[in-house]
């Protein structure tokens, strides 16, 4: 082994002393023929015989050289750097086909670097904490629930936390959404309850100050607030002395113990974090789920593993409890897998799209080469003549499409960090900040060696064929051929039609993609455009507790806003509610008088609190009974309205009014609520396939802290802000207003990664498209010129011009036909994973296919035209002429 | 003595200059390459040219080593010495031809009566 590496050492260093070394050499042969012709000559010979019988002893100098060279060196990087030269002069030979080849597989290369830098930080990188592959969610499943994960209740998580043993320790956490005063601007944060172990799980250490201690998420300990580093920088200036300082979180004064460090940013966009001090009331609750779990594996604990016990304790759970645990099931995944969520199957998705538009790509550059190799044919021939080994023309070959490759990562490199920025351009910052690691998304070291194995993967997957073909002639015919005869080229052009066929298949699937995603989205946007949300704005207000302690006041705070606001110029109406469509879902379970929920029963509804206004002001059309009045006050009998869904599944055929029905489990303490209306579906969160049934109750019975407020407007919604900010301060002007965002943006936001899939994939289309357009007709326009002998044999014949375009055309449809019929079956299987991954993606929506086939068939159609003209115009004795 | 001569198998022309060197001390290229074909009574076919291909791997191996000097007859020549690894070396593969020629005697010697009367 030692001698091994120690002889490619000297092998290395005598490359590099290559002159000196062939001196050396030199010198010792023309020592030893001395030696030898002084010994003959000792034997008697004449000068002459013993000179030649020196040199025949010692068996050609030239070989001995050579085989000297060999030994003592890398013959292949000598080789190699031969290769090199020759192809760089090549290419300078020949500047049209290397522009056409690089920028091909450039555009190539250049898209799958975008793509995987996007997809690194999605899928490879969404998180880094210590040890981070032991960091797992411990979710639950609610009865029924097939995909996804519902929230753990508290009662469970603490049974999961003291029966378990897999865990170092078990945390949790949940959404705190907080007004923040005493500092500068009131502003809204993102603030999450988490249990006091919450750091010490995630090994998160603090930049300044401490975490929080054992039993600090106890109620009445909790008045303590860790912020995070981008906090702490923007609102308070980097503030060192910030440890101790005391600020109102919702109005109650909170002491800030520390700043966590920058790479911190869990969960999601967490700005703050505090304790998360359930009441006793709240620790013994099993119906409702809200919490996060997040635990530690002990070391040398396995996923599969924890999730047995887990199961177990959740077996034993339903057995204790089996009115609220009934069909509930425990789902565990690795922190990265949560984090990465829906996210993945997009990227898995657009990584696919983008490896067949580089496949493409590859069959362009392939076809290029081969039919280079075939006009090259006599070049190789007289290589092979002049002693040249075939594996010594393969390489040759590889290297000059390895190189191209090269050039063409260089240039995908640019075009790849063009993608990057327009992707990063286009993110609206409001979503940008809630996705894990948008920040990250360049180019980086990852990227660039990717990149770099994308191009030399591609390098030799273009030219692997035309290499071996190229290789493999026979010098003797092809030096007779003279580069006209159709012999030996016969199967090189169906090899050539059979790459076409393959980029026909390969755009079909890429175009009906496209296709049905471009129609998924739009199906989505017009389900809202039902409600014009494009005159619509909204806007946020969250009521501090300690100016809004009671629900009198709350109520009083909204009714007087929506009504200042409705007597503001430009103001249709407005109304104010818990949810808006598109904002995210409120779930919750409910109950019906007199049809107790049986247990492993999951009933579960998006519920919204709504001022009356609110169907009238989004355009949510009644089907029956009546909206909500002012009537409808904290003092008047709890009413309520549901959607359609719900009605037809619970009184088919018959009217629901009258019916009572309420949230929580029928025991719970809220009142029974009378159906007094019935109102269309309104979606309110675009990421579930199957949408939940809607209940209404009205705000003034139930005011919440936390509200959308949406204005309708008869001029541009954004004209309509300085009377929105007029009308907040006139009703309260210490109040501030946050997240100001038309409706449309605020759907077009929740739908923003299916925009961005939709969008690619319609980019990535188009260049199949052209890719595969290239790639016809260069074909086409190969065989016109090789078929120009027989064309003017033909024409000479009595061939009208029409019959040669047709001979030419049909040849290109049968590719076309073969592509076809190849490729749909490829794209339905690929619509159908389109349709399992993206909500209102069909994947039988013939349309798409249809039109996918009947654009590309036009553009195959068109790119064969353009060279069958071209051969039809042939002057018949010309083309006889042409050797 | 049949008229065509031994092909040589593959890295048996390292261990032959090795013996060589070994047993002769210090020698030039051309004085190896006698010295094999007088010992193989010109039985290989050997084209001394060849005999520097070896020379140079041996050399890179660390089992030789070569230095510029004059020949008896006044004649500037390269010679080459073996190594002490490169003894420790020849001891190897020396016993490795050894074992592996007894053994194909004995393959060869195989007759048809030894093969039906075990």
């Amino acid at each position: 082994m030692i001698a091994f590496f120690r002889q490619s050492l000297f092998r290395l260093a005598a490359f590099f002393r290559r002159a000196q070394l062939d001196q050396d050499l030199d010198a010792e042969i023309s020592s030893h023929l001395g030696l030898a012709i002084e010994e003959n000559l000792k034997l008697g010979m004449a000068s002459a015989e013993a000179r030649r019988q020196a040199l025949i002893h010692f068996g050609g100098t030239q070989q001995a050289k050579e085989q000297h060279r060999d030994a003592r060196s890398l013959p292949w990087l000598e080789i190699l750097l031969q290769d090199l030269g020759f192809a760089l002069r090549m290419f300078r030979k020949s500047p049209a086909f290397t522009a056409v080849a690089i920028l091909t597989l450039a555009l190539g290369i250049g898209a799958n670097t975008a793509v995987f830098s996007v997809s690194n930080t999605f899928l490879f990188k969404p998180i880094s904490f210590p040890e981070v592959d032991r960091l797992v969610m411990v979710m639950n499943q609610a009865p029924g629930q097939t995909e996804g994960w519902n929230l753990v209740s508290p009662a469970d998580f603490r049974d999961f936390r003291t029966q378990s043993h897999s865990f170092e320790a078990l945390a949790a956490y949940d959404w705190a959404d907080l007004n923040l005063t005493g500092v500068g601007d009131p502003m809204k944060v993102q603030g999450f309850h988490v249990t006091a172990n919450f750091f010490d799980v995630l090994r998160a250490t603090p930049l300044l100050g401490r975490t929080f201690a054992a039993g600090e998420d106890e109620p009445g300990r909790e008045h303590e607030a860790i912020l995070s580093a981008g906090l702490w920088r923007r609102q308070f200036a980097s503030d060192p002395n910030i440890v101790g300082r005391t600020v109102r979180l919702d109005g109650t004064p909170t002491q800030i113990i520390g700043v966590m460090k920058d790479d911190v940013r869990f969960p999601q966009n967490a700005e703050l974090w505090i304790p998360q001090a359930l009441s006793p009331q709240d620790k013994v609750l099993r119906n409702a789920h809200y919490l996060f779990p997040l635990g530690r594996l002990k070391p040398g604990t396995t996923l599969p593993q924890a999730q047995a016990e887990m199961r177990a304790i959740q077996d034993r759970l339903r057995v204790s409890f089996p009115q609220t645990e009934t069909g509930w099931s425990v789902l565990m995944m690795p922190l990265g897998e949560f984090i990465a969520g829906p996210g993945q199957g997009y990227m898995i998705l657009m990584l696919c799209a983008v490896a067949f538009v580089l496949l493409i790509a590859c069959a362009n550059v392939t076809n290029l080469l081969l039919a280079r190799s075939t006009v090259r044919q006599s070049e190789f021939a007289i290589r092979v003549a002049l002693g040249a080994s075939r594996s010594r023309l393969i390489r040759q070959a590889l290297v000059e499409s390895v190189l191209l490759a090269m050039g063409a990562m260089v240039v995908g490199l640019i075009l790849g960090s063009i993608w990057i920025s327009l992707i990063r351009a286009n993110m609206p910052p409001e979503v940008a900040r809630y996705i894990p690691g948008w920040d990250q998304v360049r180019l980086d070291r990852g990227v660039f060696l990717y990149t770099f194995a994308v191009a030399a993967v591609a390098g030799f997957a273009a030219g692997i064929l035309p290499a071996f073909l190229g290789s493999g002639a026979d010098p003797n015919q092809s030096l007779k051929e003279t580069g006209r005869g159709p012999g030996a080229s016969v199967s090189r052009t169906r090899l050539r039609s059979a790459f076409v066929v393959v980029e026909i298949a390969l755009s079909l699937v890429l175009l009906v993609g496209a296709g049905l995603m471009v129609k998924g989205v739009q199906t989505l946007l017009n389900l809202n455009f039902k409600f014009a949300p494009q005159s619509v704005l909204t806007f946020r207000v969250a009521l501090p507790a300690s100016r809004y302690a009671t629900p009198e006041q709350r109520s009083v705070f909204y009714s007087s806003l929506t009504e200042h606001l409705d007597h503001s110029s430009g103001v249709q109406s407005s109304s104010a509610s818990l949810q808006v469509p598109f904002s995210g879902a409120s779930s919750t379970p409910f109950s019906l008088e007199g049809r107790p929920v049986q247990p492993g029963e999951y009933q579960i509804a998006d519920y919204n609190q709504i001022s009356p206004s609110f169907f009238q002001v989004l355009h949510v059309p009644l089907i029956e009974g009546r909206e909500f009045s002012d009537r409808d006050s904290a003092d008047a009998p709890p009413v309520a309205i549901i959607s359609e869904v719900l009605s037809k599944r619970f009184w088919p055929g018959k009217s629901p009014l009258g019916h009572r029905i309420k949230s929580g489990d029928e025991n719970s303490a809220g009142p029974w609520a009378t159906i007094v209306g019935v109102v269309a579906e309104v979606n309110y969160n675009p990421w579930r396939h199957d949408l939940l049934p809607g209940i209404y109750f009205p705000l003034r019975q139930r005011p919440m802290s936390n509200a959308y407020v949406a204005v309708r407007s008869a001029v541009g919604p954004e004209a309509l802000l300085p009377a929105i900010r007029a009308a907040v301060a006139n009703v309260d002007p210490d109040q501030p207003i946050y997240d100001v965002l038309p409706l449309d943006r605020l759907v077009s936001n929740q739908l923003i990664g299916l925009s961005y899939v939709a969008v690619l994939m319609g980019v990535v289309g188009f260049m199949a498209l052209v890719l595969s357009a290239v790639g016809v007709s260069g074909v086409m326009a190969f065989s016109v010129a090789q078929r120009k002998h027989e064309t003017g044999i033909r024409m000479a014949l009595g061939a009208r011009p029409q019959d040669v375009l047709r001979m030419f055309v049909m040849n290109g449809l049968k590719l076309l036909a073969l592509g076809v019929i190849i490729g749909l079956p490829m794209a339905f299987a690929f619509a159908r994973l389109l349709s399992s991954l993206l909500f209102g993606v069909h994947s039988n929506d013939f349309v798409s296919f249809f039109g996918g086939a009947l654009l590309l068939g036009l553009v195959v159609v068109l790119a064969c035209y353009i060279p069958a003209r071209a051969a039809a115009r042939v002057d018949p004795i010309i083309a006889l002429r042409y050797e | 003595m049949s008229d065509s001569k031994l092909d040589l198998l593959q890295g048996t022309l390292d261990l032959m200059v090795l013996q060589t060197l070994a047993a002769m001390g210090s020698l030039h290229g051309y004085g190896i390459a006698r010295r094999i074909e007088q010992v193989s009574r010109n039985e290989v076919l050997l084209n001394q040219g060849t005999i520097y291909a070896s020379l140079v791997r041996l050399q890179q191996r660390g089992w030789i080593s070569a230095e510029w000097g004059t020949s008896d007859n006044n004649r500037k020549a390269k010679f080459y010495s073996i190594t002490k690894r490169g003894r420790k070396q020849l001891t190897e593969d020396a016993a490795y031809w050894q074992r592996l020629s007894l053994v194909m005697t004995r393959v060869l010697s195989i007759t048809e009566e030894e093969e039906s009367n075990p």
